[in-house]
């Protein structure tokens, strides 16, 4: 999801309207362009400009990441069905490309725009265009980025070259020339972005004939002409990247955002060295993409029978052509639509401008018996039986922190973390830890209402996952925590008895040592020879740990492996 | 009047009260000779059972202070106006000729000034008028002797007034219950008397009961507080979810919450360079950090769908894929991952549901927690078409969320095309935005030899729940008070009342 700021006046006109919309008719204008309204308008200002919010769902369309890009797609199904207008005669500019770039950032595309009248509002719309396109379907630059310049500064052929870490030019907001090496030590920009470039002895860089520099792609423009203000009309606009696909669609986006804007657009000719798998290019382009689609496969698929007459109008409302080709229809897309894989893709533009809420609802039944998974049938049986003996249950989170599970309860680190996954970009330190198993969270849940009334008997049942063998479980477990004066080891063994004598499990108890519990007062759980959980009194050290002061007995079960429960355990390597 | 049965107590009690009707309690618990509370218990009982009539007299008691008491030996102004009736007397020597204490003379001083009774000249205090001054106080000082002398009660409102405000004399109200008899003699012959019990027990029930009456309760006591053993609301609501989709016929899937991203992207046809699978968006675990890949075909193919399109008809997403990167681990960020396990074991016609705990690395606050349930499945049927996905969609407004209309708006999703947003018009929280949904791509399901639709849909229940129980905070959820779990009430269903 990106989203953009827009302005209302400024997208209603835009769209061709006499009257500006209100948030909620702009909400409804825009849903076929995959987006919503996010805000309350602010504003207007004293341009005259009510600020709004507007989420775009899509991730594949940056054309749709500006003001201009939803109207053209608005206009689709109003006034302007078809392609847009892409024609785009040579400007008479040239790019030379240096074969050195072919291992650094091979691809750019260009165009000339002229005639432009910017203003502060229209300046910032640009901006916000290049930013979203450059983070996110550039990868944050890493793929693609663009860069626009004042043309009227530059003189043909550009090159599109590669320099030393020595050179030196006067980058965008410093008052003097400084090396590359300096740009990513002291720039802001060259901080943040020189990981991009971090492993190349040269970086590339874009200088004109006269080696005025434009820019270094894809960290920073130079100082003057990359530098657009209200007083420029004719830009020049490239994009660098590391897809040639990816490279000509941001491209594609920002130089209709600003032909919608009442530029002329004229071509680049890019001339690839011949080390280069590609010829020589013309950007931005000016044919569609195109791809056949089968109008059977497309009814079948939506439930629909339209006419080819009625299917090709629903596709020209979505921006493109389309042709007749045999049974086939060939649609004509605008460059921008690399997102169009298959022709699913074109069913649902099909889909859209029908319109999701004109398709009269279909009632096909799949008949299906439903299913409780086995696994969630014996936890419940477990569940039950549990709140049968008068237990409450507690919900905790999954993720736990290591002191709650190692320092809290006695455990030693060393041997929680052998089996216990830390996560390695947690949130916060309070949730760095999945939990491997569940007693440690409910002696936490006591310790948070020692001063509620007592007895309080819990239990939770629920996932955990720990490390066996390098390989990682997801288990569910099972926990009792009985605190209160009179709670002893046999409280807890009475509680075990009860539920296992129900369920017609033999097991026997093996006396066993651990820091969670007294020594004497803890055993081992055994069923056919399979250890299945420990019980105990809570060790008092623990208690202590925490300021409880009534004892506590606990166990701790594990339900994946008792042989008569089916419980199941998932590994993240199997299926 | 039905025949009446009384235990003993409540019988000789009874007995009394008629012989001395009216009479006050402490005078009847003095003849009865008996403990104060049976006695009182026994007119509870009689008062309940309609014999008697209890009513509570109250009567005003005045009473001397400590100070009251003290000026029985005379009140200071009297003191002072006895002294000086025949005699000035100079200030300074006061104190030593009338033996008062030099505080009380400043006290008693202002008394007679104010009433003006006294000048005092040069030094000198006189009378100014002897009549008036002989017969000053008097009043004040009966009452107080008439008190002290045993008196409970004093007439003259104005004296009783002014000893008050002089902290002489406190005012207390005594009351006193009066019992009195609703019943004839000849009624209370006919009375049967039975040893009361409190409790039926076994010697009772098996010989006796007969001869005995039963302790009434109270209806007004509360009982002691059981604290039930009970579910956790909100995993009950999960239950009461998973029966309404098993009702709708789904079956539940299942899988690992550490998921590696072939499952949870790459299956997705999310491509390896999505910004949903930056470190940023994702949380990730520090060892192992990667898990094996299965050696399956459609592991293949779904590799080769990633960087040609391979059989599906598409173009692909045109890179080199990395097995390695599919290997790695993460914690599982949609409940997708399992509908996405689940293909490979497809066979139509099926219908799936999970409800997933999923994690991501958002800041926590009041609508959001790093933990979160998803409820999510899939749906396949070789004839199924985009029109019964809306369908679809409708019934489970309606079903799960109650809702009587709909609305439909284009969404977006890396693994569906076309994709749907769900908007329920729920009858308490009006349109909610209540699932998202849509045909899985051919990307997704040819790769696992799946050759017709499948529809993927989620849920958003998670607000059905905070209305249903009335929680504005997330983390309310994962409450850490059992009080809370003792009292929270407990709901059928999954909808919020109307």
């Amino acid at each position: 999801m990106v989203t953009i700021d827009v302005s209302i006046e400024d997208i209603s006109r835009l769209m061709g309207l006499k009257k500006v919309l209100s948030p909620e008719e702009l909400d409804d204008y825009i849903a076929n362009t995959i987006s919503e309204v996010d805000s309350d308008p602010e504003g207007p200002d004293e341009n005259g400009h009510t600020k709004i919010a507007i989420d775009v769902k899509t991730s594949n369309r940056p054309d749709l990441w500006c003001a201009e890009g939803i109207a053209r797609l608005v206009r689709g199904g109003i006034d302007q069905p078809g392609l847009p207008p892409l024609d785009a005669p040579p400007s008479g500019y040239e790019i030379q490309v240096d074969a050195k770039l072919k291992r650094i950032r091979p691809y750019i595309g260009a165009a000339v725009i002229r005639g432009l009248e910017l203003d502060d509002f229209l300046i910032k719309q640009i901006i916000q265009l290049q930013d979203k396109v450059d983070f996110s379907f550039g990868r944050k630059r890493k793929r693609t980025s663009i860069g626009i310049y004042n043309i009227n500064m530059l003189e043909s052929p550009i090159k599109y070259t590669c320099v030393d870490r020595s050179f030196k030019f006067q980058p965008l907001a410093f008052d003097e020339e400084i090396t590359v090496d300096e740009i990513f030590d002291l720039h802001p920009k060259g901080k943040e972005y020189r990981h991009i470039l971090d492993a190349h002895e040269l970086v590339p860089m874009l200088v004109d004939i006269n080696n005025r520099v434009l820019s270094m792609p894809p960290i920073i423009n130079s100082n003057d002409v990359g530098r657009v203000t209200v007083d420029t009309t004719d830009v020049l606009v490239e994009v660098t990247g590391i897809k040639y696909g990816a490279t000509i669609q941001a491209l594609a986006v920002v130089v209709q955002a600003l032909r919608d804007r009442g530029g002329k657009v004229s071509s680049v000719k890019i001339n690839y060295p011949k080390e280069y798998d590609i010829k020589d290019d013309v950007t931005p382009h000016s044919q569609p993409l195109e791809i056949e689609v089968d109008p059977k496969d497309i009814n079948r698929y939506l439930g629909t029978k339209f006419s080819h007459k009625k299917m090709m109008s629903l596709i020209r409302k979505r921006r493109n052509d389309v042709k007749k080709r045999g049974s086939k229809l060939v649609v004509q897309l605008p460059p921008w639509r690399r997102d169009v894989l298959h022709w699913v893709d074109i069913s649902e533009d099909v889909a859209m401008a029908y319109g999701y809420n004109n398709f009269t609802i279909g009632n096909a039944k799949v008949v299906t018996s439903g299913k409780i998974d086995p696994s969630t049938e014996d936890e419940n049986l477990v569940r039950q039986l549990f709140t049968g003996l008068g237990l409450i249950e507690v919900l905790n989170y999954t993720l736990t922190n290591i002191s709650t599970l190692t320092d809290k309860v006695n455990m030693d680190d060393k041997i929680v973390k052998m089996h216990t996954i830390e996560i390695s970009n947690p949130v916060s330190s309070n949730f760095n830890y999945i939990r491997s198993e569940l007693l440690p969270g409910l002696i936490r849940f006591a310790s948070s209402n020692t001063h509620n009334e007592y007895p309080q008997r819990i239990f939770e049942t629920g996932e955990c996952v720990v490390v066996e063998n390098n390989e990682v479980i997801t288990k569910s477990k099972a926990s009792v925590l009985l605190a209160g004066v009179e709670e002893t080891f046999e409280t807890i063994l009475a509680v075990l008895d009860t539920l296992f004598r129900l369920l017609r499990f033999d097991y026997t108890l093996e006396e066993f040592h651990s820091n969670y519990y007294l020594d004497g007062r803890a055993a081992n759980i055994i069923i056919d020879g399979i250890t299945i959980g420990q019980l105990g009194e809570v060790h008092p050290q623990i208690l202590n740990n925490y300021g409880i002061e009534v004892p506590m007995s606990a166990m701790e079960l594990d339900l994946t492996i008792i042989p008569d429960l089916k419980v199941v355990s998932y590994n993240s390597n199997e299926n | 009047m039905a025949k009446i049965v009384l235990n003993p107590v409540n019988y000789e009690v009874l007995e009394r009260i008629i012989q001395d009707s009216p009479i006050d309690v402490p005078t009847l618990t003095n003849n009865l000779k008996m403990d104060r509370g049976r006695v009182e218990g026994a007119i509870a009982n009689l008062v309940d059972m309609g014999l008697i009539t209890r009513e509570i007299r109250s009567e005003i008691i005045h009473s001397l202070t400590k100070r009251g008491k003290e000026a029985n030996d005379g009140l200071v102004e009297r003191r002072l106006l006895d002294n000086l009736l025949d005699k000035s007397i100079h200030m300074k020597d006061l104190s030593e000729k009338t033996g008062i204490s030099k505080g009380d003379i400043t006290a008693g001083i202002g008394i007679l000034k104010k009433a003006g009774l006294i000048v005092i000249n040069r030094g000198n205090v006189e009378i100014s008028d002897r009549k008036k001054a002989s017969a000053y106080s008097l009043d004040l000082q009966e009452a107080i002797t008439s008190l002290f002398s045993g008196s409970t009660f004093i007439e003259d409102a104005s004296a009783i007034d002014r000893l008050k405000s002089r902290g002489l004399i406190e005012i207390s109200e005594n009351t006193t219950a009066i019992v009195k008899s609703k019943i004839s003699k000849k009624e209370f012959n006919s009375i049967q008397v039975k040893e009361e019990v409190t409790k039926l027990t076994p010697a009772l029930i098996q010989s006796g009961w007969q001869n005995v009456s039963f302790k009434p309760y109270s209806m007004k006591t509360k009982p002691r507080k059981i604290y039930a053993g009970r579910n956790h609301p909100y995993r009950q609501f999960l239950d009461h979810l998973r029966v309404k989709l098993v009702g709708l016929g789904f079956e539940e899937m299942k899988g690992p919450i550490v998921e590696q991203e072939f499952w949870n992207f790459d299956s997705l046809y999310a491509p390896q360079d999505h910004p949903a699978r930056e470190d940023t968006d994702i949380l990730l675990i520090k060892n192992p950090t990667h898990g094996k890949l299965l050696n399956k075909n459609y592991v293949n193919n779904v590799a080769k769908t990633h960087e040609n399109g391979w059989e599906t008809g598409s173009r692909g997403h045109g890179y080199k894929w990395d097995p390695e990167k599919a290997a790695r681990l993460l914690l599982r960020p949609q409940g997708t991952a399992i509908s996405a396990r689940t293909l490979p074991k497809l066979v139509a016609p099926a219908k799936y549901f999970s409800i997933a705990r999923c994690f991501r690395p958002d800041q926590i606050d009041a609508t959001h927690a790093v933990e979160f349930d998803q409820t999510e499945g899939i749906i396949c049927d070789p004839n199924i078409t985009f029109r019964d996905l809306l369908g679809i969609l409708k019934t489970f407004a309606t079903e799960v969320a109650g809702a009587s209309e709909v609305r439909f708006r284009p969404d977006f999703y890396p693994f569906t095309s076309p994709s749907v947003e769900l908007s329920a018009k729920h009858p308490v929280l009006g349109y909610i935005e209540f699932g998202g949904a849509g045909i899985l791509r051919p990307e997704v399901t040819k790769p696992f030899g799946i050759d017709y639709p499948v529809l993927a849909w989620g849920l958003g229940v998670g607000r059905l729940f905070m209305t249903k129980y009335e929680i504005s905070d997330i983390r309310e959820l994962f409450s850490q008070n059992i009080d809370y779990l003792r009292n929270e009430k407990v709901s059928s269903g999954i909808q919020p009342e109307e």
